[in-house]
């Protein structure tokens, strides 16, 4: 009984989107926007800042709703019974300045209780972080990484990153990478990852998405896009989104 | 071990034939384990499924097989070894020409520069 749950639970699509629209006024942030995210996969969503990227991100966390159509997570309206199961990671430094990087962790584990404290130790050293550093004298960099471990070290089906790349020193990208490919568990994670720095980040993606003006302008497999056009999915954002 | 990508082409290939040359070369010894996908995935900074894809071909080859729980190793197969070799080198002897060939190299210039190898002491 309980094994074949679970078996439906992963051919369930873990995002669905069917005819998506958002508005915000006159402008549509997100115009017809058809597109399924099987589980397992890492999928980059790449375009340019305006492109729709984040509010997509926000439409699946269940902080925004569509203005038309219908968005599934595993099958589900987005609401109480999804969140559980989704981590959004949003662009914008959310943490109080005044706690410590333990204290964060701490509160963070008091309402999601799904954290794992050991995680959280072995992502803190992996990331070089220290436990009793105060979150407003951490770099940019640092405090990316942090917003990483706090991410993986819960154990969320879905997670949703929003630009975790951009502005930050190579250093601390390339730790963030590593950590995302080393902590992934294909058999019940996907990973959605926004950015416009597609060079270092697209040999950890399965699948691309290209966002323009609110539609999406390319999609598919990476590998298979790679041959078959000959191209990197750098060169692909280039032509397809300029 | 380094790894590197030219994001142009299917990753996988890449991450295959690196495997390939490296067993051709004896960096990896007849019946050694070979790292794991996730440890691949990591030091390469690769997508996991993209490893476990250049694995299993890897595996088609015959150069490396895959024990359930305890992870991939080269062949003890001497053949298939030495024929992967003999496979290596001559796809590396083709590169050469070819890039001899755009030079403007002719078959006789070439065999002019291989006849003045010395051979090894």
């Amino acid at each position: 009984m309980m094994i074949s749950t679970m078996q439906e639970q992963n051919q369930e699509p873990a995002v669905q989107l069917n005819g998506l629209v958002k508005r915000y006024g006159l402008t549509r942030a997100l115009d017809g926007v058809d597109l399924t995210i099987e589980s397992g996969k890492v999928v980059g969503l790449l375009g340019q800042n305006g492109s729709g990227k984040t509010t997509m991100l926000k439409i699946i966390a269940g902080l925004r709703s569509p203005s038309a159509g219908t968005v599934k997570v595993f099958g589900m309206t987005p609401g109480v019974k999804t969140k559980q199961r989704v981590v959004f990671l949003p662009e914008v430094n959310a943490y109080y300045e005044w706690m410590t990087v333990d204290y964060l962790i701490d509160f963070v584990n008091s309402f999601y209780p799904d954290l794992s404290r050991e995680r959280a130790e072995v992502l803190k050293k992996f990331m070089g972080l220290k436990g009793e550093s105060k979150i407003g004298a951490l770099s940019k960099g640092q405090q990316a990484r942090l917003k990483l471990v706090v991410g993986l070290s819960r154990s969320a089906d879905l997670m949703l990153l929003d630009e975790p790349l951009a502005g930050i020193d190579p250093p601390s990208r390339a730790r963030i990478l590593q950590a995302l490919v080393g902590e992934f568990r294909q058999e019940h994670q996907t990973l959605i990852i926004s950015t416009h720095e597609v060079k270092e980040a697209e040999p950890i993606f399965d699948q691309v998405v290209f966002l323009r003006e609110g539609k999406v302008a390319l999609q598919g497999n990476a590998e298979a896009l790679r041959a078959s056009t000959g191209r990197s999915m750098e060169e692909l954002f280039e032509e397809v989104l300029e | 071990m380094r790894f590197k990508i030219d994001e142009g082409s299917p990753i996988y290939r890449q991450i295959l034939e690196t495997f390939i040359r490296q067993i051709a070369c004896g960096h990896w010894s007849p019946g050694e384990k070979l790292p794991s996908i996730r440890e691949v995935a990591e030091m390469a900074r690769v997508n996991p499924n993209t490893i476990a894809r250049a694995f299993q071909e890897l595996e088609r080859t015959g150069l490396a097989e895959t024990r359930r729980g305890e992870g991939t190793f080269v062949t003890t197969d001497s053949n298939a070894i030495a024929a992967c070799r003999e496979d290596t080198a001559q796809q590396i002897w083709a590169e050469f020409l070819e890039k001899m060939r755009e030079l403007g190299f002719t078959n006789a210039e070439i065999k002019r520069l291989a006849s003045g190898l010395k051979e090894e002491s």
